[in-house]
């Protein structure tokens, strides 16, 4: 049966055709939007609904970055960055030099809170880390941008920081994988006959991604090492990584913390799978599918690393790259 | 009342209309096809007809560029305001018009294939 494709844009008209992407690696989720009419100027807060009349719903929250209008079309190319643009436009500069933004003896999630907080990002939402900071000496931010601060705390981690589709940013423990008590949002059943939603499909391995020695350097001489040997290395073989983070972490046990955490996120091999299906607004990224295809050895729960819509006169379809 | 576009006269042979949906096929693996509904054009209005004359000629070419509407009148009424979106025309050799009695029987015939946008 035919489905009614449908799309709604607060002031924009005439809709074209949408894309948004957005992944687990990447900064910030993007969208792109071509339209007849938009009153919409750069810097606008923008939200789009998309999918079918039958089943629909807010894909991406953030700003107007960019306008385009083109022309013998007479139409706008709007491109627009999600919520966490706030922070990753916010560069901390202190007023004077003596007097920089401190904080001592604080949990990584506060003190992301209180930096996001510089970026007017209120609405935001974390998993407890256990990590606290500056337990000895206060730790100084300045003269870097809002967001590489915050990656770096969550890389020391092995955290994630993101902006959901509500334009809700969140600090939490999500590894690029399935995990434990991850519940899939639907079922893709490449081997059905009937009802089959998949139009492309490859899977693929690789250790690119693939590091199995974690050093950590802290502040003065605090260090941590944590390794293991992969099966998809020569023996002996080492990939090293290291997370340098002088001034944040002062104890051996936080540094020695941060290497197993992130031993444990990179000592393994990115099996991914991409494919082209009917177009979904459920599918977004960090949540997790259950996905079958015999033929290409597939089965199993898999994760959403990233997820591409696009809707236009050509069809909606959805295209996801899945983690293992 | 005459078939006349922007005020000129037209001597209409023939008028169709050309609309179309919109509906992407997308083909999933095993399965079926899948149809979409993106939308649809609006009706596209083409006519086949002649014109008598070098400056009605010149004038209907003219409303290629002026980036105006134009009323379309038929003898059942008035079908509304189009702009004209292409002109193609090619001049007959008729030894002698008799179309328009109120015109020199040498003055130049036009065969016309004139397509038209309804805003």
């Amino acid at each position: 049966m035919a489905r009614k494709l449908y799309a709604s844009i607060p002031n924009c008209s005439n809709i074209l055709s949408i894309n948004v992407q957005d992944s687990h690696g990447a900064q910030l989720g993007v969208a792109m939007i071509e339209c007849a009419t938009t009153s919409l100027d750069v810097g606008s807060a923008i939200t789009i609904d998309a999918g079918y009349t039958d089943h629909h719903q807010n894909m991406f929250t953030g700003y107007v970055k960019n306008i385009e209008i083109k022309e013998p079309e007479k139409t706008y190319a709007i491109t627009c960055s999600n919520y966490l643009v706030r922070a990753v436009d916010f560069f901390i500069a202190s007023t004077t030099p003596t007097n920089p933004f401190t904080r001592k003896n604080i949990k990584a999630e506060d003190l992301i809170h209180d930096v996001l907080d510089l970026a007017g990002i209120t609405n935001y939402g974390y998993d407890t880390s256990y990590f606290t900071f500056a337990i000895n000496n206060p730790l100084e931010v300045n003269l870097t941008g809002a967001y590489d601060y915050c990656k770096f705390i969550s890389d020391i981690l092995a955290f994630s920081i993101y902006a959901d589709i509500n334009g809700k940013v969140w600090f939490i423990n999500r590894r690029p994988y399935v995990m434990g008590g991850d519940t899939p949002i639907g079922t893709i059943n490449g081997d059905a006959v009937v009802n089959n939603e998949i139009i492309d499909i490859r899977h693929s391995k690789s250790d690119r991604d693939l590091r199995n020695k974690i050093i950590v350097y802290g502040t003065g001489s605090v260090h941590a090492e944590a390794s293991a040997s992969s099966p998809y290395l020569p023996a002996g073989f080492y990939k090293t990584v290291v997370v340098a983070a002088p001034g944040v972490i002062d104890s051996n046990g936080m540094a020695q913390a941060s290497a197993d955490y992130n031993l444990e996120l990179l000592n393994r091999l990115t099996e991914s799978v991409q494919l082209t299906v009917l177009g979904n607004p459920d599918y977004q990224p960090r949540e997790t599918l259950t996905i079958t295809r015999t033929a290409l050895g597939i089965s199993g729960d898999w994760y959403i690393y990233t997820a591409e819509h696009m809707w236009s006169r050509e069809g909606y379809t959805t295209t996801l790259e899945l983690r293992k | 009342m005459p078939w006349t576009l922007g005020g000129i006269r037209i001597y209409v042979q023939e008028l169709g209309k050309e609309a179309e949906a919109i509906i992407p096929r997308l083909q999933p693996l095993n399965g079926g096809t899948v149809h979409q509904i993106y939308g649809y054009q609006d009706p596209i209005t083409m006519l086949k007809g002649l014109v008598v004359g070098s400056g009605d000629m010149l004038r209907l070419e003219s409303f290629l560029t002026s980036g105006i509407e134009f009323n379309f009148n038929s003898p059942e009424g008035n079908l509304g305001n189009f702009f004209v979106k292409a002109v193609k025309n090619s001049r007959s050799e008729y030894p002698f018009q008799t179309i328009r009695q109120d015109m020199d029987c040498m003055t130049p015939v036009y065969n016309v294939d004139v397509t038209l946008y309804k805003d």
